[in-house]
């Protein structure tokens, strides 16, 4: 057991060194892919940043969705209460709000405070009793209609359904175009380690063929040029991220003033988080690509 | 224990190295391997550590058949057998001692067995005041002799030797004979290919002589003719 110990930590501190001296040894070639990592992920960053951006405008947009039921003039007051208590009720409903006859006229007042001719022009009060109701999950409008229209006190449904549909088109396209640029990022990002890796496996290939006619096992064999992968791929991280970190504030104010009417708001640990996601796709991205370059080395 | 039973072996481009050979190489012999270039010498050190397989028959070691050996377990068939490679196979960029402690350092030795068995083995072989020089500045029987070091220092329990007196002058290669006689006499199982029938005679031990593939002699106490 002891023995399996010391030998682990021996080749522990092989791979180590190694990646090292290998890193050093070939430092233009480990800038160049530390760089070359440090641009698709600084790209991988800001798209991140402007999908995440994007993500909580379109959530705020899609809260501002809503069904309104025009009620029944002669509907009884008591089936109405009752129909708002079954909407609280409603796992998709958010939030629903009440507007009767005169709170709808108040309204209309006020929407055409500059227009008295055309006030003078109504008698009465024609305006049907709404209720405003805000839905959890735009998608789910369809449902919550069909259920309002069945309601005995409701006369007719509106929804901004164009509105709605063109909001969720640009919200689902937003996601999946982020999803696939991402993708794409990654792969080029991979590209272009399996192929820096690929050099320094090239040049140690003799030392690898020896190795395996000594007897040195494939993991042996792999696991400082996984390193040496993982190195470049956290430096390149960690440069983006400082980057990122040094452009985040003033890059936020100015998306903020570009999409003022949209309450976007990312929270105070989202730059952190992002660090952290970047570190973790470096590092695997760095250890991938190093296992696909030595893969086709380690035949002997 | 070394076992081939009926072991053809033909490249993929036609040609065929070894045909139908059968043999029994036992614990702690010493053998030389001898025939013409293209005899299927270096083939038959190909298949000892599963360079390759053969197209047919099997190969044993300890009993083992290679062709069922996972591929994990390769290593460890490599450090039972070690090789003197005719090339050397040095690293040029590492010192002697260096060469002979990565044979330990792959096979996760500490480095306390690597500071203990490198320069023993090193002295082995003659070669203790080289140990920090770097193999391109050597002559070619002391290239020879850290290959040989190399090999020793895992004490495999058989050692191959492909040509190992090749390049040397006369002298030398009577020191490296000499050297693995002694290996041999401390237990190591010695596999010598040559073609210096010199040494052959001298030593007078079992001799394999294979010619286009096969055996065509096979003798104790023999000359190379």
């Amino acid at each position: 057991m002891t023995a399996a110990i010391t030998r682990f930590f021996e080749v522990v501190r092989y791979a180590v060194s190694t990646a090292a001296v290998n890193f050093w040894r070939h430092r233009a070639m480990s800038l160049a892919a530390v760089f070359a990592a440090a641009v698709m992920m600084l790209m991988l960053n800001g798209f991140v940043i402007v999908v995440s951006n994007l993500n909580v405008a379109l959530g705020a947009l899609e809260q501002k969705v809503n069904v309104i039921a025009y009620l029944r003039d002669d509907a009884p007051a008591a089936e109405v209460t009752r129909m708002q208590e079954r909407l609280r009720a409603n796992p998709l409903v958010a939030e629903v709000s009440y507007l009767t006859k005169d709170d709808a006229m108040a309204r209309l007042k006020q929407q055409l405070a500059d227009r008295r001719d055309l006030l003078e022009m109504v008698t009465g009060n024609p305006l049907p009793a709404s209720v405003e109701v805000r839905l959890k999950d735009a998608n789910r409008i369809a449902d919550l209609a069909a259920q309002l229209r069945k309601e005995s006190a409701v006369e007719d449904v509106t929804l901004q359904q164009d509105v709605v549909d063109n909001l969720l088109r640009i919200t689902n396209f937003a996601r999946v175009a982020g999803v696939v640029m991402v993708a794409g990022l990654i792969g080029i990002t991979l590209f272009v380690i399996v192929n820096t890796i690929r050099l320094a496996v090239y040049a140690r290939r003799q030392e690898i063929e020896i190795m395996k006619l000594v007897g040195a096992t494939d993991w042996f064999i792999r696991w400082p040029f996984v390193l040496e992968g993982v190195i470049c791929g956290l430096s390149g991280a960690l440069l983006t991220s400082a980057l990122v970190g040094a452009a985040y504030e003033p890059m936020q104010v100015q998306f903020l003033s570009l999409v003022q009417f949209l309450p976007v708001n990312l929270d105070a640990d989202f730059p952190l988080r992002l660090a952290g996601l970047t570190a973790a796709v470096g590092i695997a991205i760095g250890a991938a690509g190093s296992y696909i370059s030595v893969r086709r080395f380690l035949d002997v | 224990m070394i076992v081939l039973h009926n072991v053809t072996k033909t490249y993929p481009n036609g040609t065929t190295a070894l045909s139908d050979v059968d043999l029994q190489i036992p614990e702690r012999d010493f053998c030389f391997l001898v025939g013409p270039s293209g005899a299927g010498k270096s083939t038959f050190i190909r298949l000892l550590i599963r360079e390759e397989l053969p197209t047919s028959g099997r190969v044993f070691i300890d009993g083992q058949d290679l062709a069922r050996l996972r591929r994990r377990d390769i290593p460890h068939l490599r450090r039972k057998v070690s090789v003197i490679f005719q090339d050397f196979k040095l690293l040029p960029q590492k010192t002697v001692f260096e060469n002979v402690a990565f044979a330990l350092e792959v096979s996760g030795h500490s480095r306390a067995d690597v500071q203990a068995l490198v320069p023993e083995t090193l002295d082995l072989v003659g070669l203790s005041d080289k140990a920090d020089r770097y193999p391109g500045l050597l002559s070619g029987g002391e290239q020879q002799r850290v290959a040989i070091a190399r090999a020793l220092v895992r004490r495999p329990s058989i050692l191959v030797a492909d040509e190992p007196t090749g390049n040397l002058d006369p002298e030398t290669a009577a020191q490296t004979v000499q050297l693995l006689v002694r290996v041999n006499a401390l237990g190591t199982t010695i596999v010598f290919a040559t073609h210096n029938s010199e040494l052959v005679n001298t030593l007078r031990r079992r001799v394999i002589a294979l010619e286009g593939g096969r055996i065509v002699r096979d003798q104790l106490n023999a000359g190379y003719e």
